[in-house]
């Protein structure tokens, strides 16, 4: 997956994490609502469909999401956890931490404070390979 | 703080203006940044529905908003032609099975129930949704 800007409203950068095929940090930039969300996942579901089981998603800027976002979210967790993976989110602002606390949802995500933490739930959780991300 | 009113095209890009536009308002009504974000995500959810549900398949159409702040409480007045559409009378769903069963959609109604204060919606002329949601502001916000 190369790095995509989806409709001048975000973007998403892949990194490699410890070169392991399987698992991927995506760095997303802009924000994500009703606008841009079904296109994001769209995106996301290929990667999912191509042979990723481990997502860190890397929320340091992101700078809003709507409810349509984290419905995209709970989509690539159940995907995710179908193929026997997982995924976690990390470097959360502080709105868009509100908005998941405010709604309810972060005891339903694994939210990580850095990457190092990230990589450390996948290892347990689902079996990633965590030698320590690039980039 | 005036009244400010914006009308924007109902095109899911404009989502970000009415955020902006309304975030902007709640900040110089004395809104706190927690509060903004109760109001920004409620707002966000109503303007999202007007656009995809309302005017779905439908020839080009505006929406407006209205903003407005009056002893402590900040107010929102939106407008648009279109089927009648009343969230109040909208199902109330539970978090918890709505992310067991991987829904994705459905939570607007919930957002806007849970974070503001109040919501009244009318039908003008057979013709016009009118809803008006209020949020009441802390002292020190």
């Amino acid at each position: 997956m190369e790095e995509i800007t989806i409709k001048d409203s975000l973007k998403v950068t892949p990194m490699q994490v410890g070169g392991d095929k399987e698992t991927v940090q995506l760095v997303l930039n802009g924000y994500l609502d009703t606008y841009n969300s079904p296109e994001f996942q769209s995106h996301i579901n290929e990667l999912i469909n191509a042979g990723v089981r481990h997502i860190i998603f890397n929320l340091s800027g992101l700078s809003y999401i709507s409810s349509t976002g984290i419905g995209a979210f709970t989509s690539f967790m159940k995907s995710l956890r179908q193929k026997k993976g997982n995924m976690v989110l990390f470097g959360l602002q502080e709105k868009v931490l509100e908005v998941f606390s405010l709604l309810g949802f972060t005891k339903f995500f694994k939210i990580g404070s850095d990457l190092d933490e990230a990589l450390l739930f996948l290892k347990k959780e689902g079996g990633a390979a965590a030698g320590g991300g690039k980039g | 703080m005036k009244h400010r009113r914006i009308t924007l095209d109902s095109d899911l890009k404009n989502l970000s203006k009415v955020r902006e536009f309304i975030a902007a308002a709640a900040s110089d009504a004395g809104a706190s940044p927690s509060e903004i974000t109760k109001i920004e995500i409620s707002c966000d959810e109503w303007s999202a529905n007007i656009i995809e549900h309302s005017l779905e398949g439908k020839e080009k159409k505006t929406f407006s908003v209205e903003c407005s702040a009056a002893e402590g409480r900040f107010i929102v007045m939106y407008e648009h032609e279109g089927e009648r559409f009343n969230p109040i009378e909208q199902e109330v769903i539970d978090v918890d099975d709505h992310f067991s069963e991987s829904k994705e959609r459905g939570l607007g109604i919930y957002i806007m129930r849970e974070m503001m204060d109040e919501i009244h919606y009318e039908y003008i002329e057979g013709r016009i949704n009118r809803l008006t949601i209020v949020k009441y502001l802390e002292e020190n916000g």
